[in-house]
């Protein structure tokens, strides 16, 4: 290297752009490209070769069940655990009596917590291939209770109790679709097809 | 570039003050073949309809004084002003009706204030022509658009023009918006360790689509598990989850789609119970609303880069002569009018209006070249992380306004 160094009049550190950009990525240049089949591409090589099935999520009821499982998984067993413990501690059912809630959850399967009482969280969905990578599950030991034999989330959703099967496929049936982008069709009479002409702003 | 090819603002001469002149407009020369770039990247809405919207036959230049004084400090500024306009909206009936939020969201929108719901970007607009204070026309921060020709397409053309000789190794751009994209994203997805994020946008809007695969970009690029879903195809779960177009469950969901349409429309009744996290989040709500400009002025009357603002209920004791009526919802300058000495002077058609409008004192945008500039100063969470330029050849920026790219260069 010469002894005089090219003059940076801006200097690196301030720079006020990007430092460099993956092009690779950038670039759509397969000559068949359309942006729908790109977008599954993007999401099945994100999903691909990462542990469990895509289809499938697990139960377990201790952080350490599910890392006995996924040795390589540690972080986000525990991530899973503890995220589904808050969950279930903010948003999980509420009862204005601890007979109610163990009506429904059996004795010893509640805790109060201020003025009402929950059921306590009895296992947890371990799902790093869905949306969300985890659910808290609740159960109940009482015969007569709808939540016996089976575990529930807190949004009614249950997966089947099977001994020596852990795993669930984490969907729910779709009972419709197309409630959601009335108002661009309503507007879009309006300002006529426009290949631009977004809902952006 | 010599001199003699800059065009100047036609604006007002500099005040006294040798430094205080407007920022540049520099024809330029444009990169052979850079169609033919574009279509290799997948930028496919260069031209709409025929008509140029990506134009690099010129530059705007700017000093880094007029960046870091003029546009990003007051951007982040303002950006804290507005959400304690926010912090008092959800606290408040009245201001929420004001804000025209449905009554049957309130909680939803106040829930995710109070939760802190994380957000990923906006984009705050100004009139600005180099010399005093930016002045705030208005905050796109629930479905801002043309970030990919900001982050990723503006970018690209400076290095190659740098590359090529064409600007020196000092020009420089107000334009950290990618990394910072994808710096945001990566530290979104640690709350959400595997976690797959579904992006949407409505259908039949290319622009929208190319937005929406850019952040898709960025999220893939963080290592963030992503998927596509049409807003229109968003499933109704028998047990009131939203659902992908394989009966997966959606949690996690960036929506290029405005809350105001969406808290009004159907499956908005599947809010409360769906447990979705959004990206932007339901308090967006109040920011990406015009009434977010009277009740700004109200909060910080003679704040420097706002210009005062009201409701309809205000305006006759306003004092205001010359004004802009904006509608309370409207996309891309739709149904906006400007008034001058009482009488309607010009406006845009549109859809919109319903909700009842706002009024905002008359700063029309300097002239640069026989073009009508504004200025796009973008946020990634609360960082200021770049610029973008439109050219109209109205007073009204719509959305046949083209884009132009920037340099900052100290002269």
């Amino acid at each position: 290297m010469s002894s005089k160094q090219p003059e940076l009049i801006t200097k690196p550190s301030a720079r006020k752009r990007s430092r460099s950009i993956n092009l690779a990525r950038m670039r759509k240049s397969r000559p068949d490209f359309t942006l729908k089949p790109m977008a599954v591409a993007v999401a099945a090589a994100g999903l691909a070769g990462c542990g469990p099935s895509t289809r499938e999520a697990q139960i377990y009821q201790s952080a350490e069940e599910c890392i006995a499982d996924h040795p390589s998984y540690t972080q986000r067993c525990q991530a899973a655990y503890s995220n589904a413990l808050r969950e279930s501690r903010e948003n999980g059912q509420r009862y204005g009596s601890m007979d109610g809630c163990e009506d429904d959850f059996g004795l010893g399967g509640c805790e109060r917590r201020g003025s009402y009482f929950s059921p306590l969280m009895a296992a947890f969905l371990f799902a790093p291939s869905y949306s969300r990578g985890y659910y808290p599950l609740y159960s109940s030991s009482a015969y007569s209770s709808p939540y016996y034999g089976k575990w529930t989330t807190h949004h009614g959703e249950h997966y089947p109790k099977q001994a020596g099967n852990n795993k669930v496929v984490l969907t729910q049936k779709t009972i419709s679709r197309g409630g959601f982008g009335s108002t661009t069709a309503a507007k879009s009479k309006w300002g006529g097809s426009s290949s631009r002409g977004g809902w952006g702003g | 570039m010599r001199q003699g090819g800059e065009q100047r603002s036609a604006a007002q001469a500099p005040r006294g003050d040798r430094k205080v002149v407007a920022m540049l407009r520099i024809p330029c020369a444009e990169r052979a073949g850079w169609e033919q770039l574009a279509e290799e990247f997948g930028f496919r809405f260069y031209a709409i309809d025929g008509e140029a919207y990506w134009d690099e036959s010129a530059y705007y230049q700017f000093t880094l004084a007029q960046i870091e004084r003029d546009i990003e400090d007051p951007t982040a500024e303002l950006h804290q002003m507005c959400l304690a306009v926010v912090d008092a909206v959800v606290a408040d009936e009245q201001l929420l009706r004001k804000c025209c939020i449905p009554p049957e969201h309130w909680e939803l929108v106040r829930d995710s204030w109070l939760a802190s719901e994380p957000s990923l970007y906006s984009r705050m607009d100004f009139a600005y022509d180099g010399r005093g204070p930016a002045k705030f026309y208005e905050n796109n921060a629930d479905t801002p658009t043309s970030l990919y020709e900001t982050g990723f397409w503006q970018w690209l053309w400076l290095e190659q023009q740098v590359n090529d000789g064409v600007l020196g190794r000092d020009a420089d751009q107000f334009n950290s918006l990618q990394d910072k994209l994808v710096e945001r994203f990566a530290q979104l997805a640690l709350d959400k360790p595997g976690e797959v994020l579904h992006f949407s946008c409505s259908k039949d809007s290319e622009e929208d689509r190319g937005t929406v695969q850019y952040l898709e970009d960025c999220a893939s690029e963080a290592g963030v598990p992503n998927a596509f879903i049409y807003i229109e195809d968003i499933g109704e779960g028998e047990q009131g989850a939203l659902t992908d177009l394989e009966d997966r469950i959606i949690r996690w969901m960036f929506k290029l789609y405005p809350w105001e349409f969406m808290l009004r429309e159907d499956y908005s009744r599947l809010l409360p119970g769906a447990a979705v996290s959004w990206l932007e989040p339901p308090w967006k709500s109040v920011l990406s609303n015009k009434a977010l400009l009277p009740l700004l002025w109200q909060r910080f009357p003679g704040h420097p880069n706002l210009l005062p603002a009201y409701f309809e209920d205000d305006l006759a004791n306003s004092g205001l002569q010359q004004f802009v009526k904006k509608p309370i919802f409207a996309r891309e300058g739709a149904n906006v009018a400007i008034y001058r000495e009482g009488r309607e002077v010009l406006a845009s058609p549109g859809p919109y209006g319903e909700e009842g409008f706002i009024y905002q004192d008359y700063a029309p945008l300097p002239k640069f070249g026989g073009n009508y500039t504004l200025l796009g100063s973008w946020l990634v969470d609360d960082q200021p992380a770049g610029l973008s330029v439109r050219e109209d050849h109205s007073l009204i920026t719509q959305d046949s306004a083209r884009y132009l790219p920037h340099i900052i260069k100290d002269y």
